[in-house]
Protein backbone atom coordinates (compact mmCIF):
# COMPACT_ATOMS: atom_id res chain seq x y z
CA UNK A 1 0.00 0.00 0.00
CA UNK A 2 2.67 2.34 0.97
CA UNK A 3 4.98 4.13 -1.61
CA UNK A 4 8.40 4.70 -1.04
CA UNK A 5 8.04 8.44 -0.32
CA UNK A 6 5.10 10.32 1.48
CA UNK A 7 5.25 12.86 -1.59
CA UNK A 8 4.19 9.52 -4.06
CA UNK A 9 1.39 8.42 -0.95
CA UNK A 10 0.12 11.65 -1.40
CA UNK A 11 -0.48 11.52 -4.76
CA UNK A 12 -2.26 8.17 -4.17
CA UNK A 13 -4.31 9.18 -1.54
CA UNK A 14 -5.62 12.11 -3.40
CA UNK A 15 -6.43 9.94 -6.15
CA UNK A 16 -8.01 7.00 -4.35
CA UNK A 17 -10.16 8.44 -1.72
CA UNK A 18 -10.64 11.73 -3.75
CA UNK A 19 -14.27 12.50 -2.62
CA UNK A 20 -13.11 11.94 1.27
CA UNK A 21 -12.11 15.18 3.48
CA UNK A 22 -8.76 15.23 4.03
CA UNK A 23 -9.32 18.99 6.09
CA UNK A 24 -11.33 20.31 8.78
CA UNK A 25 -11.11 23.59 9.94
CA UNK A 26 -14.16 25.87 11.49
CA UNK A 27 -14.40 27.83 8.32
CA UNK A 28 -13.69 25.02 5.64
CA UNK A 29 -13.12 21.48 4.93
CA UNK A 30 -11.17 20.54 1.73
CA UNK A 31 -11.58 17.10 0.40
CA UNK A 32 -8.61 15.43 -0.93
CA UNK A 33 -9.18 16.30 -4.32
CA UNK A 34 -9.78 19.85 -4.07
CA UNK A 35 -6.19 19.54 -1.61
CA UNK A 36 -4.76 18.00 -4.53
CA UNK A 37 -5.95 20.92 -6.67
CA UNK A 38 -4.55 23.82 -4.12
CA UNK A 39 -0.98 22.07 -3.91
CA UNK A 40 -0.74 22.29 -7.29
CA UNK A 41 -1.64 25.53 -7.71
CA UNK A 42 0.73 26.68 -4.88
CA UNK A 43 3.49 24.82 -6.35
CA UNK A 44 3.32 27.00 -9.40
CA UNK A 45 3.40 29.85 -7.14
CA UNK A 46 6.45 28.85 -5.41
CA UNK A 47 7.64 27.98 -9.33
CA UNK A 48 7.41 31.35 -10.22
CA UNK A 49 9.00 32.62 -7.01
CA UNK A 50 12.13 30.35 -8.20
CA UNK A 51 12.45 27.43 -5.93
CA UNK A 52 14.26 24.71 -7.12
CA UNK A 53 15.20 21.40 -5.92
CA UNK A 54 16.90 21.20 -2.84
CA UNK A 55 15.97 24.99 -1.67
CA UNK A 56 14.68 25.50 1.85
CA UNK A 57 11.49 27.41 2.16
CA UNK A 58 10.47 28.64 5.50
CA UNK A 59 6.67 28.76 6.42
CA UNK A 60 5.70 30.91 9.37
CA UNK A 61 2.19 30.21 9.82
CA UNK A 62 -0.56 28.66 12.10
CA UNK A 63 -2.11 25.19 12.15
CA UNK A 64 -4.22 25.62 9.25
CA UNK A 65 -4.97 24.35 5.60
CA UNK A 66 -2.87 26.94 4.31
CA UNK A 67 0.01 25.31 6.27
CA UNK A 68 -0.58 21.74 4.96
CA UNK A 69 -0.98 23.16 0.94
CA UNK A 70 2.33 25.35 1.49
CA UNK A 71 3.56 22.13 2.90
CA UNK A 72 3.01 19.53 -0.37
CA UNK A 73 3.57 21.96 -2.24
CA UNK A 74 7.23 22.67 -1.64
CA UNK A 75 7.83 18.85 -1.88
CA UNK A 76 6.05 18.72 -5.53
CA UNK A 77 8.82 21.10 -6.13
CA UNK A 78 11.54 18.83 -4.13
CA UNK A 79 12.43 21.86 -2.46
CA UNK A 80 12.77 21.06 1.62
CA UNK A 81 10.73 22.54 4.10
CA UNK A 82 11.52 24.30 6.89
CA UNK A 83 8.35 25.11 9.38
CA UNK A 84 8.61 27.44 12.52
CA UNK A 85 6.80 28.66 15.24
CA UNK A 86 3.99 30.56 13.63
CA UNK A 87 4.56 33.42 17.06
CA UNK A 88 8.55 33.41 16.76
CA UNK A 89 10.00 36.85 16.25
CA UNK A 90 11.75 38.09 13.84
CA UNK A 91 15.31 37.19 15.56
CA UNK A 92 14.49 33.40 15.35
CA UNK A 93 13.12 33.56 12.13
CA UNK A 94 16.27 35.94 10.57
CA UNK A 95 18.33 33.06 12.62
CA UNK A 96 16.67 30.40 10.73
CA UNK A 97 16.53 31.68 7.42
CA UNK A 98 20.18 32.56 7.18
CA UNK A 99 21.12 28.99 9.14
CA UNK A 100 19.31 27.36 6.15
CA UNK A 101 20.03 29.59 3.78
CA UNK A 102 16.27 29.86 2.83
CA UNK A 103 15.14 31.08 -0.59
CA UNK A 104 11.77 31.78 0.28
CA UNK A 105 9.63 32.58 3.20
CA UNK A 106 5.81 31.53 3.29
CA UNK A 107 3.87 33.56 6.28
CA UNK A 108 -0.04 33.80 6.75
CA UNK A 109 0.21 36.89 8.88
CA UNK A 110 3.07 38.79 9.59
CA UNK A 111 2.72 43.09 9.47
CA UNK A 112 4.02 45.10 7.09
CA UNK A 113 7.18 45.90 9.88
CA UNK A 114 7.85 42.33 9.89
CA UNK A 115 8.09 41.65 6.46
CA UNK A 116 10.00 44.37 5.35
CA UNK A 117 12.98 43.47 8.56
CA UNK A 118 12.72 39.86 6.78
CA UNK A 119 12.80 40.84 3.12
CA UNK A 120 16.48 42.42 4.54
CA UNK A 121 17.78 39.35 4.93
CA UNK A 122 17.78 38.27 1.26
CA UNK A 123 15.36 35.93 1.62
CA UNK A 124 11.72 36.09 -0.83
CA UNK A 125 8.80 36.85 0.98
CA UNK A 126 5.43 35.19 0.00
CA UNK A 127 2.86 36.56 1.64
CA UNK A 128 -0.44 34.69 1.44
CA UNK A 129 -2.80 37.32 1.28
CA UNK A 130 -0.81 39.12 -1.02
CA UNK A 131 -0.91 36.21 -3.54
CA UNK A 132 -4.29 36.41 -5.19
CA UNK A 133 -6.64 33.44 -6.96
CA UNK A 134 -5.79 34.94 -10.07
CA UNK A 135 -2.06 34.23 -9.51
CA UNK A 136 -2.84 31.16 -8.72
CA UNK A 137 -5.17 30.41 -11.29
CA UNK A 138 -2.24 30.83 -13.80
CA UNK A 139 0.03 28.74 -12.55
CA UNK A 140 -2.31 25.71 -12.68
CA UNK A 141 -1.27 24.24 -15.63
CA UNK A 142 2.24 24.71 -14.83
CA UNK A 143 2.89 22.45 -12.13
CA UNK A 144 1.15 19.11 -13.51
CA UNK A 145 0.66 17.60 -9.89
CA UNK A 146 -0.26 14.21 -11.67
CA UNK A 147 2.84 13.61 -14.01
CA UNK A 148 5.31 15.11 -10.96
CA UNK A 149 7.23 17.88 -11.84
CA UNK A 150 9.96 16.47 -9.48
CA UNK A 151 10.30 12.98 -8.61
CA UNK A 152 11.31 12.56 -5.35
CA UNK A 153 12.96 9.33 -4.03
CA UNK A 154 14.12 7.77 -0.15
CA UNK A 155 17.44 10.10 -0.13
CA UNK A 156 15.93 13.50 -1.28
CA UNK A 157 16.04 16.18 1.64
CA UNK A 158 12.24 16.61 2.85
CA UNK A 159 12.00 18.47 6.06
CA UNK A 160 14.66 20.60 8.47
CA UNK A 161 13.18 20.63 12.12
CA UNK A 162 14.98 23.25 14.33
CA UNK A 163 15.48 22.39 17.44
CA UNK A 164 16.86 24.61 20.63
CA UNK A 165 20.91 24.73 20.15
CA UNK A 166 23.00 24.69 22.59
CA UNK A 167 25.27 27.90 21.70
CA UNK A 168 22.74 30.15 20.82
CA UNK A 169 21.89 28.89 17.71
CA UNK A 170 19.05 26.88 16.77
CA UNK A 171 20.15 23.29 15.35
CA UNK A 172 18.43 21.92 12.27
CA UNK A 173 17.24 18.22 12.42
CA UNK A 174 17.73 16.80 8.45
CA UNK A 175 15.24 14.69 7.32
CA UNK A 176 15.03 12.74 4.21
CA UNK A 177 12.41 11.39 2.62
CA UNK A 178 12.86 8.26 3.46
CA UNK A 179 13.02 9.08 7.38
CA UNK A 180 9.94 10.09 7.33
CA UNK A 181 8.03 7.17 4.94
CA UNK A 182 9.98 4.70 7.47
CA UNK A 183 8.87 6.55 10.67
CA UNK A 184 5.60 7.19 9.14
CA UNK A 185 5.12 3.33 8.07
CA UNK A 186 5.98 1.87 11.47
CA UNK A 187 3.42 4.32 13.30
CA UNK A 188 0.48 3.63 11.07
CA UNK A 189 0.75 0.10 11.79
CA UNK A 190 0.89 0.17 15.46
CA UNK A 191 -1.92 2.84 15.53
CA UNK A 192 -3.88 0.87 12.99
CA UNK A 193 -4.91 3.93 11.11
CA UNK A 194 -6.91 3.73 8.26
CA UNK A 195 -9.12 6.36 5.92
CA UNK A 196 -12.16 5.93 7.89
CA UNK A 197 -10.13 7.86 10.86
CA UNK A 198 -10.34 11.48 11.41
CA UNK A 199 -7.68 12.97 14.06
CA UNK A 200 -8.70 16.01 16.27
CA UNK A 201 -5.02 17.63 16.57
CA UNK A 202 -3.88 20.48 18.55
CA UNK A 203 -0.56 19.99 18.51
CA UNK A 204 1.58 22.67 16.55
CA UNK A 205 2.63 21.17 13.32
CA UNK A 206 5.83 22.38 13.47
CA UNK A 207 7.51 19.99 16.18
CA UNK A 208 7.79 16.55 15.24
CA UNK A 209 5.02 15.32 16.95
CA UNK A 210 2.28 17.44 15.31
CA UNK A 211 3.95 16.85 11.95
CA UNK A 212 4.07 13.37 12.37
CA UNK A 213 0.41 13.68 13.12
CA UNK A 214 -0.52 15.29 10.12
CA UNK A 215 1.13 12.80 7.62
CA UNK A 216 0.62 9.61 9.06
CA UNK A 217 -3.31 10.64 8.85
CA UNK A 218 -2.84 11.97 5.28
CA UNK A 219 -0.83 9.29 3.80
CA UNK A 220 -4.06 6.84 4.96
CA UNK A 221 -6.46 9.05 3.17
CA UNK A 222 -7.94 10.04 7.31
CA UNK A 223 -8.78 13.36 8.16
CA UNK A 224 -7.51 15.95 9.62
CA UNK A 225 -9.29 17.95 11.98
CA UNK A 226 -7.36 21.41 12.77
CA UNK A 227 -9.17 22.42 16.07
CA UNK A 228 -8.04 25.35 18.09
CA UNK A 229 -5.61 25.92 20.89
CA UNK A 230 -5.34 23.90 24.34
CA UNK A 231 -6.27 27.65 26.05
CA UNK A 232 -9.81 26.24 26.08
CA UNK A 233 -9.59 22.65 27.28
CA UNK A 234 -13.57 22.62 26.79
CA UNK A 235 -13.41 23.37 23.37
CA UNK A 236 -11.05 20.78 22.33
CA UNK A 237 -13.74 18.00 24.11
CA UNK A 238 -16.28 19.84 22.79
CA UNK A 239 -14.94 19.28 19.22
CA UNK A 240 -13.79 16.01 20.01
CA UNK A 241 -18.05 15.51 20.06
CA UNK A 242 -18.99 17.60 17.88
CA UNK A 243 -16.39 16.31 14.87
CA UNK A 244 -16.71 12.38 16.54
CA UNK A 245 -13.14 12.19 15.96
CA UNK A 246 -11.26 9.01 15.93
CA UNK A 247 -8.00 10.27 17.22
CA UNK A 248 -6.57 12.40 19.79
CA UNK A 249 -3.13 13.28 20.59
CA UNK A 250 -1.07 15.20 23.34
CA UNK A 251 1.91 16.31 25.73
CA UNK A 252 1.10 15.32 29.51
CA UNK A 253 -0.26 19.10 29.75
CA UNK A 254 -2.46 18.75 27.38
CA UNK A 255 -4.11 15.79 29.63
CA UNK A 256 -3.49 17.54 32.76
CA UNK A 257 -5.30 20.72 30.93
CA UNK A 258 -8.45 18.76 30.06
CA UNK A 259 -8.94 16.46 33.15
CA UNK A 260 -8.77 19.61 35.43
CA UNK A 261 -10.22 22.08 33.17
CA UNK A 262 -13.27 20.55 31.17
CA UNK A 263 -16.11 18.01 32.20
CA UNK A 264 -14.39 15.19 30.32
CA UNK A 265 -15.08 12.61 32.93
CA UNK A 266 -15.61 9.64 30.16
CA UNK A 267 -15.57 9.00 26.94
CA UNK A 268 -15.84 11.12 24.16
CA UNK A 269 -17.30 7.95 22.81
CA UNK A 270 -16.18 8.53 19.43
CA UNK A 271 -12.49 7.85 20.32
CA UNK A 272 -10.35 4.69 19.26
CA UNK A 273 -7.10 5.74 20.12
CA UNK A 274 -5.27 8.55 22.15
CA UNK A 275 -1.54 9.09 22.18
CA UNK A 276 0.61 10.47 24.55
CA UNK A 277 4.48 11.64 23.80
CA UNK A 278 6.28 14.67 24.29
CA UNK A 279 8.23 13.83 27.40
CA UNK A 280 7.06 11.46 30.12
CA UNK A 281 4.17 11.01 31.68
CA UNK A 282 3.62 11.10 36.05
CA UNK A 283 2.08 7.71 37.07
CA UNK A 284 -0.83 9.44 38.09
CA UNK A 285 -1.94 11.32 35.37
CA UNK A 286 -1.30 8.58 33.60
CA UNK A 287 -4.13 6.40 35.75
CA UNK A 288 -6.25 9.36 35.68
CA UNK A 289 -6.35 9.42 32.39
CA UNK A 290 -6.67 5.63 32.21
CA UNK A 291 -9.99 6.17 34.48
CA UNK A 292 -11.60 8.79 32.04
CA UNK A 293 -11.28 7.00 29.18
CA UNK A 294 -14.03 4.59 27.53
CA UNK A 295 -13.30 0.75 27.05
CA UNK A 296 -13.02 1.06 23.07
CA UNK A 297 -10.36 3.71 23.42
CA UNK A 298 -6.86 2.72 23.32
CA UNK A 299 -3.90 4.92 25.43
CA UNK A 300 -0.96 4.75 23.54
CA UNK A 301 1.71 6.00 25.56
CA UNK A 302 4.84 6.80 23.11
CA UNK A 303 8.56 7.93 23.42
CA UNK A 304 10.92 9.61 20.48
CA UNK A 305 13.30 12.48 19.58
CA UNK A 306 13.21 15.23 16.33
CA UNK A 307 16.39 14.17 15.07
CA UNK A 308 14.55 10.01 14.84
CA UNK A 309 12.29 10.93 12.90
CA UNK A 310 10.67 11.31 15.59
CA UNK A 311 9.45 7.66 16.63
CA UNK A 312 11.42 5.70 18.47
CA UNK A 313 9.36 3.54 21.04
CA UNK A 314 5.69 2.67 21.48
CA UNK A 315 3.54 1.31 24.54
CA UNK A 316 1.34 -1.48 23.02
CA UNK A 317 -2.20 -0.69 25.16
CA UNK A 318 -2.25 -4.21 26.01
CA UNK A 319 1.03 -3.52 28.33
CA UNK A 320 -0.05 -0.44 30.39
CA UNK A 321 -0.66 -1.85 33.65
CA UNK A 322 2.05 -4.78 33.64
CA UNK A 323 4.89 -2.62 32.36
CA UNK A 324 3.51 0.39 33.76
CA UNK A 325 6.08 3.44 33.53
CA UNK A 326 7.67 2.24 30.17
CA UNK A 327 8.03 4.30 27.45
CA UNK A 328 7.31 0.52 25.08
CA UNK A 329 9.25 -1.37 22.66
CA UNK A 330 11.21 0.00 19.63
CA UNK A 331 8.96 0.40 16.57
CA UNK A 332 9.46 -2.29 13.94
CA UNK A 333 12.08 -0.70 11.89
CA UNK A 334 13.89 0.91 14.88
CA UNK A 335 16.95 -0.45 16.90
CA UNK A 336 17.57 0.66 20.88
CA UNK A 337 20.44 -0.16 22.68
CA UNK A 338 21.48 1.30 25.80
CA UNK A 339 25.16 1.87 25.96
CA UNK A 340 27.83 3.29 29.10
CA UNK A 341 29.57 6.27 28.44
CA UNK A 342 32.12 4.56 26.30
CA UNK A 343 29.68 3.45 23.75
CA UNK A 344 29.81 -0.19 25.03
CA UNK A 345 26.34 -1.89 24.56
CA UNK A 346 25.02 -2.76 28.50
CA UNK A 347 22.70 -6.23 29.00
CA UNK A 348 19.20 -6.01 29.84
CA UNK A 349 18.54 -4.17 33.23
CA UNK A 350 21.55 -1.86 33.60
CA UNK A 351 20.89 1.78 33.28
CA UNK A 352 22.95 3.88 30.57
CA UNK A 353 22.38 6.26 27.59
CA UNK A 354 19.45 5.28 24.95
CA UNK A 355 21.00 4.38 21.65
CA UNK A 356 18.81 4.38 18.59
CA UNK A 357 19.22 3.41 14.43
CA UNK A 358 17.19 2.68 11.74
CA UNK A 359 16.03 3.88 8.68
CA UNK A 360 13.95 7.04 10.21
CA UNK A 361 17.02 8.43 11.94
CA UNK A 362 18.32 11.78 10.75
CA UNK A 363 20.66 13.03 7.78
CA UNK A 364 22.32 14.86 10.76
CA UNK A 365 22.47 18.84 11.73
CA UNK A 366 21.68 20.67 8.45
CA UNK A 367 25.41 22.58 8.04
CA UNK A 368 26.62 21.89 11.31
CA UNK A 369 29.06 18.98 11.45
CA UNK A 370 30.44 19.41 14.62
CA UNK A 371 27.01 19.32 16.30
CA UNK A 372 26.01 15.88 14.32
CA UNK A 373 29.39 14.40 15.25
CA UNK A 374 28.45 14.34 19.16
CA UNK A 375 25.12 12.72 18.31
CA UNK A 376 25.14 10.61 15.38
CA UNK A 377 28.06 7.50 14.74
CA UNK A 378 27.96 4.59 12.08
CA UNK A 379 24.05 5.30 11.95
CA UNK A 380 23.60 5.38 15.73
CA UNK A 381 22.04 8.43 17.09
CA UNK A 382 23.17 8.84 21.05
CA UNK A 383 19.93 9.96 22.37
CA UNK A 384 21.19 11.93 25.49
CA UNK A 385 18.63 9.95 27.32
CA UNK A 386 19.26 8.04 29.92
CA UNK A 387 17.13 4.40 31.09
CA UNK A 388 17.37 0.96 30.41
CA UNK A 389 16.20 -2.18 28.59
CA UNK A 390 14.08 -5.04 30.83
CA UNK A 391 14.50 -8.56 28.82
CA UNK A 392 11.20 -8.16 26.75
CA UNK A 393 13.35 -5.09 25.57
CA UNK A 394 10.69 -3.00 27.03
CA UNK A 395 12.65 0.49 27.87
CA UNK A 396 12.57 2.55 30.92
CA UNK A 397 13.48 6.40 30.85
CA UNK A 398 15.50 7.31 33.82
CA UNK A 399 16.12 11.05 32.89
CA UNK A 400 17.71 13.94 30.27
CA UNK A 401 21.58 13.34 30.10
CA UNK A 402 21.98 17.02 29.32
CA UNK A 403 20.31 20.73 30.31
CA UNK A 404 17.51 20.30 27.82
CA UNK A 405 14.60 21.69 29.64
CA UNK A 406 11.14 20.47 28.40
CA UNK A 407 7.69 22.89 29.12
CA UNK A 408 4.79 21.29 27.93
CA UNK A 409 5.55 20.45 24.42
CA UNK A 410 8.47 22.37 23.93
CA UNK A 411 12.21 21.73 24.31
CA UNK A 412 14.55 24.61 25.68
CA UNK A 413 18.20 24.62 25.86
CA UNK A 414 19.32 26.93 28.87
CA UNK A 415 22.17 28.54 26.91
CA UNK A 416 19.67 29.91 24.28
CA UNK A 417 18.00 32.18 27.16
CA UNK A 418 21.20 33.12 29.22
CA UNK A 419 22.43 34.58 25.63
CA UNK A 420 19.63 37.12 25.53
CA UNK A 421 19.51 38.14 29.03
CA UNK A 422 23.35 38.29 29.18
CA UNK A 423 22.98 41.35 26.52
CA UNK A 424 21.11 43.14 29.22
CA UNK A 425 23.71 46.00 30.90
CA UNK A 426 22.12 45.60 34.39
CA UNK A 427 23.25 41.92 34.11
CA UNK A 428 26.51 39.90 34.96
CA UNK A 429 25.46 37.00 34.20
CA UNK A 430 22.61 34.17 34.37
CA UNK A 431 21.65 30.61 34.42
CA UNK A 432 18.44 29.29 33.35
CA UNK A 433 17.16 26.28 34.65
CA UNK A 434 13.52 24.14 34.57
CA UNK A 435 11.97 23.93 37.81
CA UNK A 436 9.32 21.03 38.09
CA UNK A 437 5.93 21.84 37.48
CA UNK A 438 2.56 19.71 38.05
CA UNK A 439 1.31 21.33 34.29
CA UNK A 440 4.05 21.14 32.30
CA UNK A 441 6.26 18.98 33.37
CA UNK A 442 9.25 22.15 33.70
CA UNK A 443 8.62 25.87 34.08
CA UNK A 444 11.87 27.70 33.61
CA UNK A 445 13.57 29.93 36.30
CA UNK A 446 16.29 32.30 35.86
CA UNK A 447 19.04 32.83 37.93
CA UNK A 448 20.39 36.15 37.71
CA UNK A 449 23.44 38.38 38.92
CA UNK A 450 22.60 41.80 38.61
CA UNK A 451 20.95 44.73 40.30
CA UNK A 452 17.16 43.80 41.74
CA UNK A 453 14.52 46.47 41.11
CA UNK A 454 11.20 46.28 40.13
CA UNK A 455 12.15 48.06 37.16
CA UNK A 456 14.71 45.78 35.65
CA UNK A 457 13.10 43.11 36.25
CA UNK A 458 10.26 44.87 34.02
CA UNK A 459 13.00 45.58 31.16
CA UNK A 460 14.51 42.38 31.68
CA UNK A 461 11.00 40.65 30.35
CA UNK A 462 10.22 43.11 27.70
CA UNK A 463 13.63 42.46 26.54
CA UNK A 464 13.06 38.56 26.40
CA UNK A 465 9.76 39.59 24.33
CA UNK A 466 11.30 41.75 21.97
CA UNK A 467 13.53 37.92 20.86
CA UNK A 468 12.01 35.23 22.16
CA UNK A 469 7.86 33.71 22.00
CA UNK A 470 5.88 33.94 25.21
CA UNK A 471 6.76 29.80 25.96
CA UNK A 472 10.45 30.82 26.34
CA UNK A 473 10.38 33.85 28.45
CA UNK A 474 11.20 32.59 32.03
CA UNK A 475 8.48 33.01 34.49
CA UNK A 476 10.82 33.36 37.87
CA UNK A 477 13.27 35.91 38.19
CA UNK A 478 15.80 34.88 40.90
CA UNK A 479 18.45 37.65 41.90
CA UNK A 480 21.36 36.09 43.19
CA UNK A 481 24.97 37.35 44.11
CA UNK A 482 26.82 34.94 42.10
CA UNK A 483 26.02 31.06 40.28
CA UNK A 484 27.69 28.41 41.73
CA UNK A 485 30.47 26.66 39.49
CA UNK A 486 32.97 24.26 39.42
CA UNK A 487 36.86 24.67 38.99
CA UNK A 488 36.89 24.99 35.33
CA UNK A 489 34.25 28.10 35.82
CA UNK A 490 31.32 26.04 34.65
CA UNK A 491 27.67 26.84 36.15
CA UNK A 492 26.61 24.24 38.12
CA UNK A 493 22.59 24.08 36.63
CA UNK A 494 22.25 21.01 38.45
CA UNK A 495 22.45 22.83 41.72
CA UNK A 496 20.77 25.93 40.84
CA UNK A 497 17.57 23.91 40.33
CA UNK A 498 18.05 21.71 44.05
CA UNK A 499 19.58 24.55 46.19
CA UNK A 500 18.13 27.66 48.17
CA UNK A 501 19.60 30.24 46.30
CA UNK A 502 22.02 33.00 47.53
CA UNK A 503 19.88 36.16 47.80
CA UNK A 504 21.34 39.72 48.43
CA UNK B 1 -19.69 53.00 31.13
CA UNK B 2 -20.16 53.09 34.71
CA UNK B 3 -17.11 53.46 37.00
CA UNK B 4 -16.83 49.43 38.53
CA UNK B 5 -16.89 48.73 35.00
CA UNK B 6 -14.58 51.17 34.39
CA UNK B 7 -12.13 50.12 37.35
CA UNK B 8 -12.40 46.17 35.92
CA UNK B 9 -11.48 47.41 32.17
CA UNK B 10 -8.13 49.40 33.26
CA UNK B 11 -7.42 46.28 35.84
CA UNK B 12 -7.66 43.64 33.36
CA UNK B 13 -5.76 45.75 30.65
CA UNK B 14 -3.11 46.82 33.81
CA UNK B 15 -2.50 43.15 34.45
CA UNK B 16 -2.01 42.02 30.97
CA UNK B 17 0.51 44.86 29.60
CA UNK B 18 2.47 44.57 32.59
CA UNK B 19 2.53 40.65 32.77
CA UNK B 20 2.35 39.84 29.29
CA UNK B 21 3.27 42.78 27.01
CA UNK B 22 5.60 43.97 29.59
CA UNK B 23 4.92 47.66 28.85
CA UNK B 24 2.69 50.08 30.32
CA UNK B 25 2.02 51.47 26.81
CA UNK B 26 -1.61 51.83 26.98
CA UNK B 27 -1.66 51.83 22.98
CA UNK B 28 -0.11 48.29 22.75
CA UNK B 29 -3.61 46.71 23.83
CA UNK B 30 -6.64 46.89 22.20
CA UNK B 31 -9.58 46.03 23.61
CA UNK B 32 -10.64 43.77 20.40
CA UNK B 33 -7.27 41.90 19.89
CA UNK B 34 -7.66 38.15 20.33
CA UNK B 35 -5.29 37.07 22.63
CA UNK B 36 -4.48 33.79 21.04
CA UNK B 37 -4.23 35.07 17.39
CA UNK B 38 -1.64 37.94 18.23
CA UNK B 39 0.19 35.49 20.53
CA UNK B 40 -0.12 37.78 23.79
CA UNK B 41 -1.18 34.73 25.79
CA UNK B 42 -0.65 30.89 25.47
CA UNK B 43 -2.68 27.78 27.36
CA UNK B 44 -0.61 28.69 30.37
CA UNK B 45 -1.27 32.19 30.13
CA UNK B 46 -5.31 31.83 29.86
CA UNK B 47 -4.87 29.58 33.19
CA UNK B 48 -2.76 32.48 34.82
CA UNK B 49 -5.61 34.63 33.83
CA UNK B 50 -8.59 32.77 35.16
CA UNK B 51 -6.14 32.62 38.69
CA UNK B 52 -6.03 36.89 38.05
CA UNK B 53 -10.05 37.15 37.99
CA UNK B 54 -10.47 34.95 40.96
CA UNK B 55 -7.88 36.64 43.08
CA UNK B 56 -8.67 40.13 42.06
CA UNK B 57 -12.09 40.04 40.69
CA UNK B 58 -13.63 36.95 42.60
CA UNK B 59 -14.49 35.63 39.36
CA UNK B 60 -14.97 32.00 39.20
CA UNK B 61 -14.78 30.52 35.74
CA UNK B 62 -15.89 27.29 35.68
CA UNK B 63 -14.57 24.86 32.67
CA UNK B 64 -17.41 24.93 30.44
CA UNK B 65 -16.85 29.06 31.06
CA UNK B 66 -13.55 28.47 29.37
CA UNK B 67 -14.18 29.49 25.73
CA UNK B 68 -13.05 32.35 23.54
CA UNK B 69 -15.91 34.14 23.81
CA UNK B 70 -15.63 34.69 27.28
CA UNK B 71 -11.85 35.22 27.69
CA UNK B 72 -10.16 36.15 24.14
CA UNK B 73 -9.72 39.41 24.46
CA UNK B 74 -10.64 42.11 27.02
CA UNK B 75 -14.10 43.48 25.46
CA UNK B 76 -14.85 39.22 25.81
CA UNK B 77 -14.24 39.29 29.16
CA UNK B 78 -15.70 42.55 30.02
CA UNK B 79 -18.62 41.08 28.26
CA UNK B 80 -18.43 37.61 30.42
CA UNK B 81 -17.50 39.44 33.80
CA UNK B 82 -20.60 41.72 33.17
CA UNK B 83 -23.10 38.65 32.71
CA UNK B 84 -21.74 37.06 35.15
CA UNK B 85 -22.46 39.79 37.83
CA UNK B 86 -26.04 40.21 36.48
Amino acid sequence: MFKKTLKDQFHYVCNAFADAIALQSYSEELNYSDLKERVSNMSGVLMRYGVKPGDRVVIVMDNSIDYVVAFYAIWELGAIVVSVYSQAKNYEIEKIINQSQARCLLVDKLNEEAKESLKASGVKVIALDEVSVTTMDNHKNESNIDGGRFSADESTLAQIIYTSGTTGNPKGVLLSHGNLMANTRDIVKYLELTEKDSVLNILPFHYSYGNSILHTHLCVGAKVILAGSMAFPQQVINDIRKYRASGFSGVPSTFSLLLTHSDWVSGPPSLRYITQAGGPMSKTLTEQLLNAINSQTKLYIMYGQTEASARISWLPPASLIHKAGSVGIALEHVNVEIRDEKGNKLPANTAGEVYVSGKSIMQGYWNNPAATEKVLNNGWLKTGDLGCLDTDGYIFLKGRNSDMIKVGAHRIHPLELEEIINRLDFVSECAVTGIDDEMLGQKLQAYVVGHESKQNLFALKKHCNEYLPAYKIPGKIKWVDELPKTVSGKIKRYQLSSQLEIMK
Amino acid sequence: MNEVAANTEQLLRNYILENYLFTDDQSKLNNADSFLDSGILDSMGILELIYFMGEALSIKVGPDEMIPSNLDSINNLLAFIKNKSS
